[in-house]
């Protein structure tokens, strides 16, 4: 099991992009793009939404196959890290959560535009109905193009 | 809105894979465990094939060792669809055109920041596209489709065709960039007599000219494409070097530029196309924009015709003598001290840097001849003649020197000019008394 620290959290929950990775038991892996992913206070596990029009196949996967992979990268900085894990659980957005998504997506297009990306392309990347899924960390990368990029953190 | 996704062509997503917005892929490993990481280059080969650079991918390396299966997610940047490509792992080439088009962008992006061997191309994976699937967006309306443009690239030749200077050659090239491709700021190196440096001869758009600015073949994006003779095309400056930044510190020197390139502040978008004649590197052809994704890989291939076609064009002129003669006189009140360093043939204008090299003496033995005999008329054939110029094959790049020569006094002095009279001929027109002042030794830059 990996505990991600304060500082990691801070990384995780900021302006990032962020990739989830899943596959089925044939072996075919498939991406979806995730919004608003957050720690939580057990520094273990995380929730992260996806786009409901686009959910379908990674809810299938993690049903069959548990593994998850969630990479984040900052488009301005260009820091990346992979978490891996196992997937845990799925639910509709409650409480605050759609505030919490919109605060990412938010801060998201801000450092896309900080390099140069047109806005409406970015804003065409979400949709406007999410579902929550989380899982448990046990493992995380640095992810960072180079040579470091793979080591354990 | 589309509510599901649906199946599409390679060919009709082509900016997709201009790498312009970052690509992303995903693979298993043998227990199952996904790997999902941003990738540079997605290129499309064919209607069924894209290859993939293979950098940092230890573990997509050894995924894909085990389990040939990828899913790749790459975005359109004028719309922010995307799409979903499920791949199936062919083969990895380690050489070939593909392999050393995809290492050369990487190299030149690395040179730019003055790094080497910090992305090293391990290898091209070629795969092939089971499916390509749209996603459910917002907005699914395409982008419009851009004209072939074909009509103004033979009126371009044909005015090519017609041109017998070298002033007309480079105003036409760049004006050709502007209407063929939309690019309003590009400019024209060539190749010097020592056959290591390219300097910037003429230029469009931009607020200082860069005339005579030099860049050392092999290095920076420039040097890069030029050593290689292959088109270097960047399409998200910003995010390339964040990408490097991100990859290594700045490390290595940088090069010392007398006179600054011509570029753009906040420059997105860049494309450096060789200028071959005959198998030979005459120049290169340099595009830029301030957006991202402005030159595509149909604009590379219509800069290599424009580029290709300027580099026969100039080959000829080159190989054409001129003959003599014309008139005019020179005037004016306090002198003008050009001080000529006779090393490296430096000139400097009232103590202020103008030009080296080549047209540094050039410019040197016209005012000698100005100052001892009077004589304002030249010909090119007696400058090709001239022993005391003692320049190794300085015939073949005369008149582009010449040009240089002239754009750089139109904005560095207001007292001498350098006129074309007729073909071949020229005139230096002397507005100012002159102090020549010869200096034993290199000059101070």
């Amino acid at each position: 099991m990996f505990t991600i620290d304060a500082e990691l959290k801070e990384f995780v929950e900021s302006g990032v992009a962020c990739l989830i990775g899943s596959g089925d038991s044939q072996g075919r892996p498939h991406i979806a793009q995730g919004w608003g992913p957050r720690v939580h206070d057990n520094g273990a596990t995380i929730d992260v939404f996806i786009d409901v029009a686009r959910a379908a196949r990674t809810l299938d996967n993690l049903r069959e196959n548990p593994g998850v992979a969630m990479t984040l990268a900052h488009p301005v900085s260009y820091r990346s890290v992979q978490l891996k894990g196992a997937f845990r659980s799925t639910a509709e957005p409650a409480g605050n959560d759609l505030d919490w998504v919109r605060r990412h997506r938010d801060e998201f297009l801000v450092s896309t535009t900080l390099v140069g990306d047109p806005p409406d392309t970015i804003r065409n990347l979400w949709m406007d109905d999410v579902v929550r899924i989380s899982f448990d960390v046990e493992h995380a990368f640095n992810q960072t193009p180079g040579p470091e990029a793979g080591k354990p953190l | 809105m589309t509510p599901v996704s649906s199946d599409v062509r390679l060919e009709d997503i082509g900016t997709c894979f201009e790498g312009v917005i970052p690509s992303a892929i995903c693979t298993l490993d043998q227990g199952g465990t996904p790997n999902v990481t941003y990738l540079s280059v997605v290129h499309r080969v064919d209607a069924d094939h894209v290859a993939l650079s293979r950098q940092f991918f230890n573990k997509t390396d050894r995924n894909t060792i085990v389990n040939p299966y990828a899913q790749v997610l790459v975005i359109e940047p004028e719309t922010g669809r995307m799409f979903l490509l499920d791949l199936v792992h062919e083969r990895t080439d380690t050489e070939g055109p593909l392999f050393e088009r995809m290492r050369t962008k990487l190299d030149a992006v690395a040179a730019q920041e003055g790094m080497t061997n910090v992305f090293k191309l391990k290898g091209t994976d070629v795969c092939r596209v089971e499916r390509c699937m749209m996603l459910a967006c917002s907005s699914v309306e395409a982008p419009p489709r851009r004209d072939s443009k074909i009509e103004r690239i033979e009126a371009f030749s044909h005015r090519l065709a017609a041109i017998d200077d070298m002033e007309g050659l480079f105003a036409e090239v760049l004006g050709a960039c502007e209407q063929i491709i939309g690019s309003r700021y590009a400019f024209v190196m060539l190749v010097d007599e020592t056959r290591e440096r390219l300097y910037t001869v003429a230029s469009a758009g931009f607020p200082t000219s860069g005339a005579g600015s030099e860049v050392r073949i092999g290095e920076g994006l420039i040097g890069v494409a030029a050593a290689r003779t292959q088109s270097v095309r960047v399409t998200h400056m910003s995010r390339e070097l964040s990408y490097t930044h991100a990859a290594r510190d700045r490390s290595s020197s940088e090069i010392e530029h007398v006179i600054p390139l011509p570029r753009l502040q906040g420059v997105q978008s860049q494309l450096v196309t060789p200028m071959l004649a005959q198998r030979e590197l005459v120049g290169v052809l340099c595009l830029q924009s301030e957006a991202p994704g402005a030159f595509q890989s149909a604009d590379e291939s219509i800069a290599a015709i424009l580029a290709n076609q300027a580099a026969m064009a100039f080959a000829a002129l080159r190989r054409d003598d001129g003959a003599d003669q014309a008139a005019s006189p020179a005037t004016v009140e306090r002198a003008l001290e050009v001080k000529h360093y006779d090393e490296d043939d430096s000139v400097f204008l009232d103590n202020e840097y103008l030009i080296k090299g080549v047209a540094g003496a050039i410019l040197w033995r016209l005012l000698i001849c100005y100052r001892d005999h009077d004589r304002t008329e030249f010909s090119n054939r007696e400058m090709r003649l001239d022993q005391t110029l003692d320049l190794p094959d300085i015939k073949d790049n005369l008149e582009a020197r010449l040009v240089l020569l002239r754009k750089r006094l139109e904005e560095r002095c207001d007292s001498l000019r350098i006129e074309k009279t007729a073909r071949g001929r020229f005139r230096i027109d002397v507005r100012r008394p002159v102090t020549l002042v010869q200096v034993q030794g290199g000059g101070p830059l």
